[in-house]
């Protein structure tokens, strides 16, 4: 009675991310992968990810998500661009970034999670447009409109940020992450609170469970991932801008999600390295390469709607 | 154990109760009769939380609980809702799981949970399959097995017959008594059907258009012929 959470699905869950993890090591190296396409499936993977424990963990569609990529971009490029920061302080630097998006998700999280289902995503997408204009009107702090070019990196003690170093920075940073997010959301007795949370709030109430804590706890920690994957992004740009806070982005991640399968755990990471494949390879041939990628979209989740790694039962929850 | 004083509620801007106060005490079985539409169910989410009466007081153990939020009182609490609301998705051992991790003690609700399982032997073997795949029947042995194992000191029944086979009641009967017994815990049962709750009662309240219309023994409730009215019986029967 005590034992495990699903045992034999976990063993399989457990197989998907560390053939998950082999084929991320080796991205790189493979000939005619270009090191951008590999860094943005990982930046963009963690960012589905953490999305996902709002829509498949905790069962809400946010319009908002957007927000804590950009801020943990605007908070790790802001540190770096206006405090001197020691190469033996850069993980410190990181850490603080992630720590103040980690606040305003908490701070979001205790407003949103007074509503659901449209009004909760809509809510969510007002704090994002509240996030983007303050952004934009600071502009002495931020660059407004222009954003912040050319922002050195801290860099890491001896590591040179080369294509290739950041690559595996990013990536050690990934995996740590997704680590984490396996610990607290799958294997701890929060993930089957979650997960009845999700079927039915008001039972899970009646049985003790202070619904709204856990909920705000799931929420913080995907705002947190979602900052990892915002400040990694401020990483390989070296620039700050509005478009990490544009609302489309929230449209792209969704779709991420649902392509690879929101009630998976590694199907968002999955989507995510479709999608950015998918665009970068169309857009080879065509200017028109937006319309093509949502009608392959349309078509995948028409057909499959549990998502690709969804259509394999022993993955989903 | 559960004192209700001058219950007034009101449902969806329409008055379900009026004034009800009702008393379980120690080591009783209590039941409530009404008819549909009487307010039992509505008493009973009053009690739990999920409704806050206009007026009125609940105390548990002498202490005021009316406003405690839902899942504070509930953490003491064994509650059967009466449409079952399992998690279909999850399976019967996750369901079992869920229901005492949220509970005062887990530990032993876990434990007790095998004990209460030899009075519904059936689910034994239908540990890993999902909630939704069971049969009606099956769905409130699981909800039973859930409250029952709660290891609270109250536990409130909302229609617990519903969907259960004859042999199925004993087994319910033996487990309330059972449990009466080893650990003096209180049972307050809501109901329509009436066989039951008067074989395993000590007293029984009747609810009629949200106000209690009778109080007594079962004994008292049959030779005052009351029963007829709360539920609507025809008096041939």
């Amino acid at each position: 009675m005590l034992s495990a959470f699903r045992k034999v699905w976990a063993t399989n869950v457990n197989k998907s991310i560390i053939v998950a993890v082999v084929l991320l090591g080796v991205l790189p190296l493979i000939p005619y992968v270009p090191h951008a396409i590999a860094i943005d499936v990982l930046i963009f993977g963690l960012l589905a990810l953490g999305y996902n424990i709002v829509q498949g963990h905790m069962g809400q569609v946010s319009f908002g998500l957007a927000a804590f990529f950009g801020l943990g971009a605007y908070f790790a490029g802001l540190f770096a661009y206006h405090v001197d920061i020691p190469s033996s302080a850069a993980w410190i630097w990181l850490i603080l970034s992630v720590a103040a998006t980690g606040v305003v998700a908490f701070g979001m999280g205790a407003v949103v999670l007074r509503r659901r289902g449209a009004y909760f995503a809509l809510t969510n997408l007002a704090f994002l447009q509240m996030f983007y204009y303050i952004i934009l009107q600071l502009k002495d702090i931020t660059g407004g409109d222009d954003g912040i070019w050319g922002i050195s990196t801290p860099t890491f003690g001896a590591i040179q940020l080369t294509p290739m170093s950041l690559y595996y920075l990013c990536f050690v940073v990934f995996v740590v992450c997704l680590l984490l997010m396996k610990r607290m959301i799958l294997d701890s007795p929060s993930a089957l609170v979650l997960h009845a949370i999700r079927q039915d709030e008001a039972r899970a109430q009646s049985l003790g469970y202070n619904v709204y804590g856990q909920m705000l706890k799931a929420y913080t920690l995907s705002g947190v991932f979602s900052g990892v994957a915002g400040a990694m992004y401020f990483l390989e740009m070296q620039y700050i801008g509005l478009s990490y806070l544009h609302w489309s982005l929230n449209g792209e991640v969704i779709a991420m999600v649902m392509l690879g399968g929101s009630g998976t755990f590694i199907g968002p990471l999955l989507g995510a390295a479709i999608l950015i494949v998918l665009k970068d390879v169309v857009s080879m041939y065509t200017i028109h390469w937006m319309i093509i990628v949502g009608v392959l979209i349309m078509v995948v989740i028409l057909r499959m709607r549990e998502g690709i790694l969804g259509a394999f039962k022993s993955l989903r929850f | 154990m559960l004192e209700i004083q001058d219950l007034d509620v009101f449902y969806n801007g329409t008055q379900a109760l009026y004034g009800v106060s009702l008393a379980v005490r120690k080591g009783e079985i209590v039941s409530i009769l009404g008819r549909n539409g009487a307010g039992k169910s509505t008493l009973v989410k009053t009690i739990v939380g999920f409704v806050q009466p206009k007026r009125g007081s609940i105390k548990l153990d002498g202490i005021d609980i009316t406003e405690w939020p839902l899942e504070k009182r509930t953490k003491g609490l064994g509650y059967i809702p009466d449409n079952k609301r399992l998690f279909g998705r999850l399976t019967v051992s996750e369901n079992l799981q869920i229901s005492a991790l949220g509970s005062e003690n887990p530990k032993a609700c876990l434990e007790n949970v095998e004990s209460i399982l030899n009075y519904f032997p059936a689910l034994k073997g239908m540990l890993k399959r999902r909630a939704v795949t069971l049969s009606g029947g099956e769905q409130q042995m699981l909800n039973l097995t859930r409250a029952l194992s709660r290891g609270s000191g109250l536990f409130l029944l909302d229609e617990p017959l519903a969907g259960l086979a004859p042999a199925l009641r004993e087994s319910l009967t033996r487990a309330i008594f059972d449990l009466r017994e080893k650990d003096g815990s209180s049972f307050l049962v809501v109901e329509q059907e009436i066989t039951v709750p008067l074989k395993i009662s000590d007293r029984i309240y009747g609810l009629l258009n949200g106000k209690i219309a009778f109080e007594g023994t079962p004994k008292e409730a049959v030779e005052k012929k009351v029963l007829e009215d709360i539920l609507m019986i025809s008096k041939t029967s």
